[in-house]
């Protein structure tokens, strides 16, 4: 490196630290002084004013270098899943927020799980990943159908989506039903039976 | 750099006895170098409203003292005025007893050095362009090093703490912090667009 770069580059260093507030009170009065002499280093701490005023601003949107990021992104997949369902699952039915709620519990208890482990930072097993999605997958698997379900639209959180009466169900209660226009309990069928 | 064919430029003298002319070309200089002394003294001062009022009496030194100017050599005589304001003001705000609130002020100030809405549209586009220009450049750099900058000048750790919270030695973090400010610099895109 040439003489004048590496001047070049501790009057920028210096610049640096003394815009960062990192000069003790004797530097900063020595870097003044500079200043009064040399017009060129006036130049270079508006630039580096400037430079340290659009870093400030700049980093929010700076992805962050740090190993937490592979947490993160192993994080929002598994959790993927119960998040949407969750959403999906608000002015539906209390039954199908206890699903969604239910399904992001055991899919983050597996993704605690696995972080917990004593590798600590490194990428969970493929299979551990695909556990915690397929069980929240299995467990969201109905909600989607009672989403399209037209007949839910702005009817409110009352309403409970009852499956089909199974023939047997039918048949039990027409017999019941004939039972008690015969005047014969339940009861005393049991005992007619014992 | 601001400057025009008709305002003032560093090698250009400045052949103008009449004391009218004189304080006429002072408070030209003062038009077209107000961004960049400004930025100089929010450089020193580390807070906006301190620059400014230090700006206000820098340029109401320069018109009282506008016969005094060597002509040719108004830019750097207007930083000199600018530094001694500041110096003045920094000396000034050290005699107060009551750092903690002056600290809280700086940081409100350095935070808020950046925000465009006051400033008028085509400032604001090219602060914007810097802004993306940076954001490209810090991408860029080696993960260490962008990560010191981002705790030094984002979340304004001390380089110790960052020492500390990296478990680095301190001159490692200092060395990062050095490499990746001068790569900042040495940016030629990002050179141009500071120097606008």
């Amino acid at each position: 490196m040439l003489m004048a770069d590496q001047n070049a580059e501790q009057r920028m260093w210096q610049t640096s630290l003394y815009l960062l507030g990192e000069l003790s009170p004797e530097e900063c009065l020595r870097y003044e002084q500079q200043l009064e002499l040399d017009e060129s280093l006036c130049d270079e701490l508006v630039l580096g004013a400037r430079l340290l005023q659009a870093t400030r601003a700049a980093f929010p949107d700076v992805s962050v270098p740090m190993l937490g990021v592979q947490r993160h992104d192993y994080a929002s997949v598994a959790i993927s899943s119960p998040v949407t369902l969750s959403s999906s699952a608000s002015g539906i039915s209390s039954i199908s927020r206890k699903a969604a709620v239910f399904s992001a519990v055991a899919a983050l208890g597996l993704l605690f799980a696995a972080l917990a482990t004593p590798v600590g930072f490194q990428q969970p097993s493929a299979d551990v990943l695909q556990d915690a999605v397929a069980l929240s997958d299995i467990l969201g698997q109905w909600e989607p159908e009672i989403g399209r379900d037209a007949d839910w639209e702005g009817e409110g959180e009352d309403r409970v989506t009852m499956p089909e009466n199974p023939d047997w169900l039918i048949t039990a209660v027409d017999l019941d039903a004939q039972s008690d226009e015969s005047g014969v309990t339940t009861d005393d069928e049991d005992e007619a039976v014992f | 750099m601001e400057q025009n064919a008709e305002n003032p430029s560093p090698g250009t003298p400045l052949v103008s006895p009449d004391p009218v002319t004189q304080r006429r070309t002072v408070e030209q200089a003062c038009v077209s170098l107000a961004g960049e002394v400004g930025d100089f003294l929010q450089g020193m001062l580390r807070d906006r409203h301190l620059a400014e009022d230090a700006w206000q009496k820098t340029v109401v030194r320069a018109i009282e003292s506008a016969q005094s100017v060597r002509l040719g050599t108004i830019r750097g005589w207007l930083f000199r005025i600018a530094l001694n304001e500041a110096r003045a003001i920094l000396r000034e705000r050290s005699r107060l007893p009551n750092s903690t609130e002056l600290s809280e002020d700086v940081a409100r100030g350095q935070r808020s050095g950046m925000d465009c809405r006051e400033l008028p549209m085509d400032q604001q586009l090219i602060r914007e362009e810097l802004r993306v220009a940076l954001r490209a450049s810090l991408e860029l750099l080696p993960v260490d090093q962008r990560e010191v900058i981002r705790r030094r000048v984002y979340l304004e750790m001390s380089f110790a703490e960052i020492a500390a919270d990296m478990n680095v030695p301190l001159g490692t973090v200092l060395t990062w912090m050095r490499r990746g400010v001068v790569k900042l610099r040495e940016d030629r895109a990002l050179q141009k667009l500071l120097q606008d």
